[in-house]
């Protein structure tokens, strides 16, 4: 399941950043049975935060950088100055929600998630001129605005991701390929924005430290 | 055809306009919530109304508001549970 790649004390790959909980992947390999994630949260939000108290008094805060700073200002801000001609988010919140329901959902295959990442591109450029009224002040539609950019951004991780592996896996079921293959997919799949448009994305296999998948059996 | 239900919203934004009752329209779809209602207002007919929720599922208690007299959890409370025009303070 998806989330933040993190060590054992739950770092992220950017220093000072800790990740824990339903925040981060990969403890519960390919699925998640319910009421586990409680569990994930317990034990590692305990180690997050002893570690993030200890890392606090000890890292040197990371030089910010003031463009990127005010890029990302402006990006917040842009919604309250769209005027009465910009966007819709709750419009493109609902359309990405019936996309990844019908596309990206329970069951997928490479035509339903090519689409939708098509689709996902499409809303992404709309959301770049969002307009919601101008007052700062608990202005719902202005989180909505915000929510729905973060909202694409994942959407078009785990489309991307999903697409990417070609086997079915736990909660992950391609009715194109509807079998594991620990053959070619012993992987996990790894998504970074680097500031271009496209994530890079790349696969590790898994290192299997303690304990080893047993041998699939071949009916 | 949706039934549809009154919503009275009491609202109050400091130094802009002083408290006043605004009243709504709203679906009375099965199964619908006071929180439910109250973002079909904010979606569809008045984007300036303001509240507070987080979870949605009853967990967290944020959405707690007085609602015909009563303190509820608006995500936990269905309209249908509710009798006459809906109050909401």
């Amino acid at each position: 399941m998806g989330g933040v790649k993190i060590d054992a004390q739950c770092h992220a790959d950017l220093p000072g950043l800790l990740a824990a909980g339903e925040d981060s992947g990969g403890t519960h390999g390919s699925n998640r049975l319910g009421g586990n994630g409680v569990a994930e949260s317990t034990v590692f939000g305990a180690i997050a935060g002893e570690v993030a108290a200890r890392e606090a008094s000890e890292v040197t805060p990371a030089q910010l950088d003031l463009a990127q700073v005010a890029q990302i200002e402006r990006r917040a801000l842009q919604p309250l100055e769209g005027g009465t001609s910009g966007e819709d988010p709750f419009a493109i919140r609902s359309t990405l929600e019936s996309l990844m329901w019908d596309n990206v959902g329970l069951v997928r295959d490479r035509d339903g998630m090519t689409h939708a990442l098509d689709q996902i591109r499409a809303l992404h450029a709309r959301s770049t001129r969002l307009a919601v009224p101008s007052s700062r002040r608990l202005n719902l539609a202005w989180t909505e605005a915000l929510d729905v950019q973060n909202l694409l951004q994942v959407a078009e991780a785990v489309a991307h991701s999903a697409l990417v592996r070609t086997e079915s896996r736990g909660a992950h079921y391609r009715s194109d390929f509807p079998e594991q293959d620990d053959a070619r997919w012993l992987s996990n799949v790894y998504l970074r924005y680097d500031g271009a448009m496209e994530p890079r994305l790349w696969t590790e296999p898994v290192a299997f430290t303690r304990m080893s998948p047993p041998v699939a059996v071949v009916s | 055809v949706t039934p549809v239900g009154t919503l009275r919203v009491r609202r109050f934004e400091p130094g802009v306009h002083s408290v006043r009752w605004d009243t709504f329209t709203v679906p009375l779809e099965d199964r619908t919530t006071v929180l439910d209602a109250l973002f079909c207002v904010l979606r569809d007919q008045d984007r300036s109304i303001a509240f507070r929720c987080a979870c949605r599922a009853a967990m967290c208690g944020s959405c707690a508001m007085v609602i015909n007299g009563h303190e509820r959890l608006a995500c936990k409370t269905s309209l249908a549970s509710l009798k006459g025009p809906i109050r909401v303070q």
